[in-house]
């Protein structure tokens, strides 16, 4: 309530309890007199009337001048020496009383003063101590984010939901979708920003990698557990919107009880490698080619001049010209192709050995949805097996038989295995026409991902590198079947998969190189406002503009972010976004923020910036100072990007007055100085969304000693505030 | 009368000296340089027999090939593939679109005449 709101209430109240008292009184007294005492007194009262109302009015004053003294000197003051004491004893320590009001009070507060130097003295030896302990921790802290940050491969740990609890910058620069992002890869001041998922605390890794193949890959991991394999890696392939493939190595992080407490992912970029096969594999096809072709040619001319010596002379010409030519282009050959080094590297995509009669049942398990397969084992033995990348080779059967179902309107119904030689022949049998060979030659190219969706790796590129191909049979054996063939090799030696890493066993204590709580987090709760304020992932944000009316056409012009996970501001995952507001900006903003319309010149507008901004505040809360602004301005865009900001949203400014009710600035630079707070960079987007979001963690204490603990209860308590009835 | 062979390949230092092979052997050969104008000689030429490279510029050995097999009216043609693609997976490719023999390069002149003489005595 408004301290003045305060006063008045309590003047009547007093007024009030004071006249009702007196009223009580004279009623008594007249009842107890007799009728001539009480004559008298009437009589007495009307001629003297003057005396008795200056007696009143006088009377009435003094209370007033009392009472307005007494709220002054000992009402407001002690209001402001409770709050003032709750903010030296929970978030500013070093804050001291400085309250105008009675001696008593003053003295008081001196008290408190000296108590609070003698508090920080002990505090600040203990803080010595244990700030002398954390040192060896923070060392060792930095030591493992050195090599975190140094290695080469991209590293994610996910709890079992898929939440990343710990990531490098390698896994952020090659996982974070966005086209074109700055040094610092967080997003920071890029012009093309469309990312679809972010590497982030507690953001969900299957925003990043399809769901599905993270779970088969966990489900691999369980059977090799479940038959207490030593080594139970699991490999996969995923392809980034950028086309960059990756290979990712995912290890399962068991508890002491060998239950899944996670899962880590281990990302090499082996985008350069595949190429760089490719080429050398077209190079030797090539080679071959023309080393057989040649030979060949040679080799039918010089045997048929032996053969025929008598021949005609232009006819011996002829063959004399061809094997002169075929020398030089083998010559050519030599110099040219085979002085690149062609140091064949195996390469990363690893398959696994497995039972082709597996692969069989999986692909019967996997196609239910389109084809219900009745499986046909024949010429091949039990044992047989071929080498594959299980997920990404079903995939691209399932994608044949898709295509099979969606163009060529047939159903294949039975598929039969046999391995006569050294391969290995999987058939999918329809009835119908054989696949023409251009057909397939066009579904070689396309992706898989118009069958799972976030798998953008062709057929041809699946099959490649299984060095199988898929073919039509066109034999006809029980009237109109026909069938695509499945080629792949059949493994030749018995070695078993290349897999050397141990499981993660998590040691009882804890590593002693982070202290975070890795493992014991609450899982997501859809019902966000039951959940206690310091649990939530908070988006804290603020908008610069070209002015202060958003309906009158002021604009946006840069936007800044942070993300606050666990009560911490995580200064790596930020937004600095300028924005060009298609319009100029009056001087008297520039002088309030510094940015003019030289700045602004080629960065993204509102329609792009949105949809970013977005994406990067999904799951969390919002939080402003005074967000009624700032929520204004991005309704307005509502219309035009078809973004709407749906997040719960808290104020800074609202939750000052809960925890602050005896003072009547609270603007951020108050607030902040009240707290303890330095703002480096005010009026800057990012700098006062830092700034606000100190703030806001400072404020997450006070509110639970007024009683505010979850989502809800701030939410309710900003209605109440009288700073919520703003609008804009 | 003569056998008919058409040899199908796009380099000419592979057809000259099969061409003269083949007309040695009494053949009547007929030489084109890519699977489309192989489709067309096969309509006018009526081979029995076809000399095929799979590598062909456009339409390549293997859709000639099947082209030729799918059709009832031409069924019969023998096929040879003479190719430069010499894995087991490119054999097979070849034997399951229905050709008679798949021979790789470099090949023997007495392997191929062989070859051709036992598919045309069947």
């Amino acid at each position: 309530m408004k301290l003045d709101n305060k006063f008045w209430l309590f003047a009547l109240v007093c007024i009030g309890v004071t006249t009702a008292i007196s009223v009580t009184l004279t009623v008594i007294f007249w009842q107890q007199i007799n009728p001539s005492e009480q004559q008298l007194l009437m009589s007495l009262f009307k001629g003297q009337m003057w005396y008795f109302f200056s007696i009143g009015v006088f009377l009435m004053a003094a209370f007033g001048f009392t009472l307005d003294w007494f709220f002054r000197f000992y009402i407001i003051p002690l209001s402001q020496l409770i709050e003032e004491t709750r903010v030296m004893n929970t978030v500013n320590p070093a804050h001291r009383l400085n309250i105008d009001g009675s001696r008593d009070v003053m003295t008081l507060s001196e008290l408190i003063n000296t108590l609070a130097d003698q508090c920080e003295a002990a505090i600040y030896v203990i803080d010595q101590t244990v700030e002398s302990a954390k040192a060896k921790t923070e060392a060792e802290k930095n030591i493992l984010a050195t090599i975190m940050a140094e290695l080469t491969q991209g590293v994610l740990v996910c709890d079992t939901v898929g939440r990343i609890l710990l990531y490098n910058r390698q896994a952020q620069r090659v996982l974070n979708k966005s086209q074109k992002t700055d040094a610092s890869g967080d997003g920071e001041e890029g012009n093309g920003l469309t990312p679809d998922g972010f590497v982030g605390l507690h953001r969900s890794v299957y925003s990043l990698i399809d769901k599905h193949l993270v779970q088969y890959a966990l489900k691999n991991i369980q059977r090799k557990l479940d038959q207490e394999k030593e080594n139970a890696s699991a490999h996969f392939v995923v392809v980034t919107s950028n086309r960059r493939q990756l290979h990712a190595e995912t290890l399962p992080v068991l508890d002491e009880n060998k239950r899944f407490a996670g899962f880590a992912l281990i990302f090499t970029d082996i985008t350069a490698q595949l190429e760089h096969d490719g080429r050398l594999n077209h190079q030797l096809k090539r080679m071959a080619k023309t080393l057989r072709s040649s030979i060949a040619a040679m080799r039918s001319a010089v045997d048929l001049m032996i053969q025929f010596p008598d021949m005609a002379a232009d006819q011996k010409n002829k063959f004399m010209q061809i094997i002169s030519s075929e020398t030089q282009s083998l010559s050519r050959m030599m110099r040219t192709e085979l002085t690149e080094p062609a140091a064949y590297t195996k390469s990363r995509w690893p398959l696994s050995p497995i039972l082709a009669t597996d692969f069989i049942a999986t692909l019967r398990d996997e196609a239910m949805a389109i084809a219900a397969l009745t499986v046909n084992v024949a010429e091949c033995d039990a044992k047989c097996m071929i080498r594959v990348d299980n997920y990404s080779l079903i995939l691209a059967m399932l994608f044949v038989l898709e295509k099979l179902k969606e163009e060529c309107k047939v159903t294949c119904d039975r598929c039969r295995l046999t391995a006569p030689g050294n391969l290995v022949q999987v058939d999918l049998i329809y009835q119908g026409e054989p696949v023409k060979i251009e057909t397939l030659r066009k579904w070689n190219d396309q992706p898989l991902a118009e069958f799972e969706k976030d798998c953008s790796l062709t057929l041809r590129e699946v099959l490649e590198h299984h060095h199988a191909e898929i073919w039509p049979y066109a034999e006809e054996q029980d009237g109109n079947d026909a069938c695509l063939r499945l080629f792949i090799p059949m493994v030749q030696s018995d070695r078993a998969s290349e897999e050397l890493r141990q499981v993660t066993l998590l040691p009882k204590n804890r590593p002693e190189f982070y202290d975070f709580d890795l493992f014991n987090q609450v899982g997501q709760t859809p019902e966000m406002e039951k959940r206690l304020l310091g649990e939530l992932n908070y988006t804290v944000f603020d908008t610069e503009t070209t002015g202060l009316d958003p309906r009158g056409g002021d604009e946006i012009i840069s936007i800044g972010a942070i993300r606050v996970v666990n009560g911490r501001l995580l200064h790596t995952e930020t937004i600095n976004q300028l924005v060009d507001p298609r319009r100029s900006v009056p001087a008297e903003s520039i002088k309030y923020h510094g940015i003019d319309d030289q700045m602004l010149k080629a960065k993204p507008t509102i329609e792009k910036v949105l949809p970013f901004f977005h994406r990067f505040t999904q799951n969390t809360v919002l939080v402003a100072h005074n967000a009624a602004f700032d929520m204004r301005m991005l309704q307005m865009k509502e219309k035009e990007t078809g973004i709407r900001f749906v997040n719960p949203v808290l104020d800074t400014m609202h939750l000052s007055t809960i925890v602050h009710p005896a003072h009547n600035d609270h603007t951020l630079d108050t607030i902040a100085q009240r707290l303890g707070i330095t703002i480096s960079k005010r009026h800057d987007a990012l700098g006062d969304a830092i700034a606000t979001g100190e703030v806001f963690l400072k404020m997450i204490p006070l509110l639970n000693e007024k009683g505010v603990y979850t989502l809800r209860e701030a939410l309710i308590a900003s209605q109440r505030s009288y700073y919520a009835s703003l609008k804009y | 009368m003569a056998r008919k062979i058409l040899i199908v390949d796009d380099e000419p230092s592979i057809t000259i000296p099969l061409m003269f092979l083949m007309e040695q052997n009494q053949f009547e050969v007929m030489v084109v340089h890519s699977g489309e104008d192989a489709l067309t000689a096969i309509d006018d030429f009526k081979p029995d027999l076809v000399l095929l490279d799979v590598m062909l510029p456009a339409v390549d050995g293997f859709q000639v090939c099947q082209q030729l097999k799918g059709d009832p009216k031409q069924k019969n043609i023998k096929i040879i593939f003479l190719s430069a693609m010499t894995r087991d997976l490119d054999i097979a490719k070849g034997n399951t679109l229905g050709a008679d023999a798949y021979i790789t390069k470099p090949f023997s002149n007495a392997d191929v005449v062989r070859q051709v003489k036992d598919l045309l005595s069947e």
